[in-house]
């Protein structure tokens, strides 16, 4: 029992330690907010949105009024619904596609990192072709084969974004294996999975947090470009097919600003907020980084 | 060095062939039938079925079938597009003659100003210059580069040509003329490119400056009255070549992407553009095409840079 409380105390201690290095970055706090609000407006959208998102009306292309604050579409719809819509879709996209890189970045790094020799250099080799391999037009090439769904984005986003984030983990999991604890461990007989998952993980853990943060936006980048490019799911209302749409009807040569502006400041606003975060994040996991700037 | 350069090599053909079995068995992992997905028809008899299947080897072991798609691969035997009705490789070289026009006017803009705009920002740390470029950089490294060219386009129509790559109208241009035609349809892509690139050149530099200044001999040296001029070319500059080098290199995938979204919207004729209206139109061969030129294209310019960082620095072993 004491020990118990022992650890629930000894955690929210470290908790607060972080929190208050956390609360000293400034461009971090900045982010925070940026993203409380996005949540915010992606949970609350269909309370703070004026007019169904996909209702077409015969109101085409008109400006900004106080009845449609950005004005509306090609086929009537209200555009500031669809960019209060669209928040929820390209944070759920965002935020699946970077577990899944993360989810693969990080067991391909753990094991290559922790078991070395033949195996690690033949996932390493893995990870540089995967690396080098030009990622939009693969992208490109697995949504216009596979199909248009939301399931089909999220994995192919996922599985093209983990390379960088395998070499982050295993150039960190190969100094930490060098440590004391590790060997005492095994000194011990403590099984290889033992090890991995109680000892080398914990310690690269504050590592996968700030680049989990940090793929997101690459990742909502990525969904806005390929329905951008008109490969997006069409049933799903997301800030890239509003661009697309903007593209399509020529909305620049009409000057219909309110068309292709506020998706776009949308998509600056989310990724920032998250690299803001991101950053922070890393700076605090980071203690070279740490160094630098104190 | 040849051991490396043979190792290079070897990773070099090894990644080609992963590149080809993932395109080979892309194109038949598609839902439905290959031939019914490519002829892009539901009704078809089964003799034209079976005609087709004979015609793209489709009747053949997948084995046998993989053999001669690597083959056609390897002496550039794409296929015939769809849509165009023409041998696809010729069209590929055309169309990525433009993307390399374009590339290597904004990667060498965006490498001199990025080194430029570094050193500016890393003489003046702190100080209100740099903070500027620096949020400047990470605001535009936020920005989906078709965004960019989309507020581009507004600003610039008018003023600027804003599609293609020459003007139709111009007759019987002169050499001269024909250029100058040429740079100003250049202007608004290669400007895009530059700014969502230089990012990264100007913050390498600038942290190369800096650190270089916090070093002991450097102190010395300016105390001692050694001009700025010669810090920045003797020091800052020969030790940020090599990472400058390294992340040209990782980043080559990153500016084909950006130039693919360039190409599309100011409708510059190149394998970006391609590439894109092969994916509305679903033509296939092209699509498979593109995608092998392109990876072929970051493979070899990675393997030269490898050997160019190797004779930089002599030290980097495997």
């Amino acid at each position: 029992m004491t020990t118990l409380i022992l650890q629930l105390k000894l955690q929210w201690e470290n908790q607060r330690r972080f929190w208050n290095l956390f609360q000293q970055n400034y461009l971090g706090m900045v982010g925070l907010l940026m993203l409380t609000i996005c949540v915010f407006v992606a949970l609350f959208c269909p309370w703070l949105s004026p007019f169904d998102p996909t209702e077409p009306t015969m109101e085409f292309l008109e400006g900004p009024s106080s009845l449609h604050f950005f004005g509306t579409d090609q086929m009537g719809r209200d555009l500031f619904s669809r960019i209060l819509y669209g928040t929820k879709i390209s944070m759920m996209v965002g935020i699946t596609a970077a577990l899944i890189a993360v989810l693969i970045g990080t067991s391909i790094g753990l094991i290559s990192g922790y078991f070395g020799g033949k195996i690690g250099e033949g996932l390493m080799r893995f990870t540089d072709m995967f690396l080098v391999l030009p990622y939009l037009p693969l992208m490109i090439i697995l949504t216009a084969i596979l199909g248009q769904n939301q399931i089909i984005l999220i994995t192919v986003i996922g599985v093209t974004s983990w390379p960088s984030m395998a070499r982050i983990i295993r150039s960190e999991v190969l100094s930490i294996k060098q440590r004391a604890f590790v060997e005492r461990a095994r000194a011990i007989g403590a099984s290889h999975f033992h090890i991995i998952l109680k000892h080398i993980l914990p310690n690269v853990m504050p590592l996968i947090s700030a680049n989990v943060v940090l793929i997101i936006p690459v990742a909502i980048i990525s969904e806005s470009t390929l329905s951008f490019i008109g490969l997006g799911d069409p049933t799903t209302v997301s800030w890239g097919s509003i661009l697309n749409d903007s593209l399509n009807n020529n909305a620049i040569m009409m000057e219909q600003w309110w068309f292709y502006l506020p998706p776009g400041l949308a998509i600056v606003f989310l990724s920032l907020g998250f690299s803001l975060i991101g950053h922070a994040l890393d700076e605090i996991a980071n203690p070279k980084l740490r160094k630098e700037h104190s | 060095m040849r051991r490396y350069i043979f190792r290079r090599l070897l990773n070099t053909v090894l990644t080609l062939f992963f590149i080809i079995g993932t395109n080979f068995f892309l194109f038949r992992l598609m839902p439905g039938a290959p031939i019914k997905a490519m002829a892009r028809s539901q009704k078809l008899s089964p003799s034209t079925v079976k005609y087709l299947e004979n015609l793209y080897g489709l009747d053949k072991s997948l084995f046998e079938q993989f053999f001669i798609y690597v083959k056609n691969c390897l002496t550039f035997d794409m296929g015939i597009s769809f849509k165009f009705s023409t041998e696809v490789t010729p069209l590929l070289f055309e169309r990525m003659g433009n993307t390399l026009i374009l590339l290597v006017a904004s990667t060498l803009l965006a490498i001199v100003l990025g080194i430029l705009a570094g050193l500016w920002a890393g003489w003046h740390r702190g100080k209100f210059i740099d903070l500027s470029l620096l949020s400047t950089s990470l605001f535009f490294w936020s920005m989906p580069t078709f965004w960019i060219c989309m507020i581009f386009m507004a600003l610039f129509a008018g003023i600027l040509p804003i599609g293609g790559m020459r003007d139709l109208m111009l007759e019987n241009p002169t050499h001269w003329e024909s250029f100058v035609d040429l740079l100003k349809h250049i202007a608004l892509p290669t400007i895009v490119m530059t700014i969502t690139y230089m990012g990264q050149n100007l913050l390498i530099t600038r942290n190369e400056v800096t650190n270089i200044l916090t070093q002991d001999y450097i102190a010395t040296a300016r105390a001692k009255g050694l001009s700025r001029g010669r810090i920045t070319f003797k020091h800052v500059l020969r030790n940020a070549s090599l990472p400058l080098l390294s992340s040209a290199s990782l980043s080559i995938a990153f500016l084909l992407a950006g130039a693919l979204q360039t190409e599309i919207i100011f409708s510059w004729p190149g394998i970006g553009r391609l590439l894109y209206e092969a994916t509305l139109t679903r033509d296939y061969p092209v699509l498979q095409g593109s995608f092998y030129l392109l990876s072929l294209g970051v493979l070899l310019t990675n393997f030269i840079t490898d050997i160019a960082y190797k004779y930089i620095d002599p030290r980097v072993e495997y």
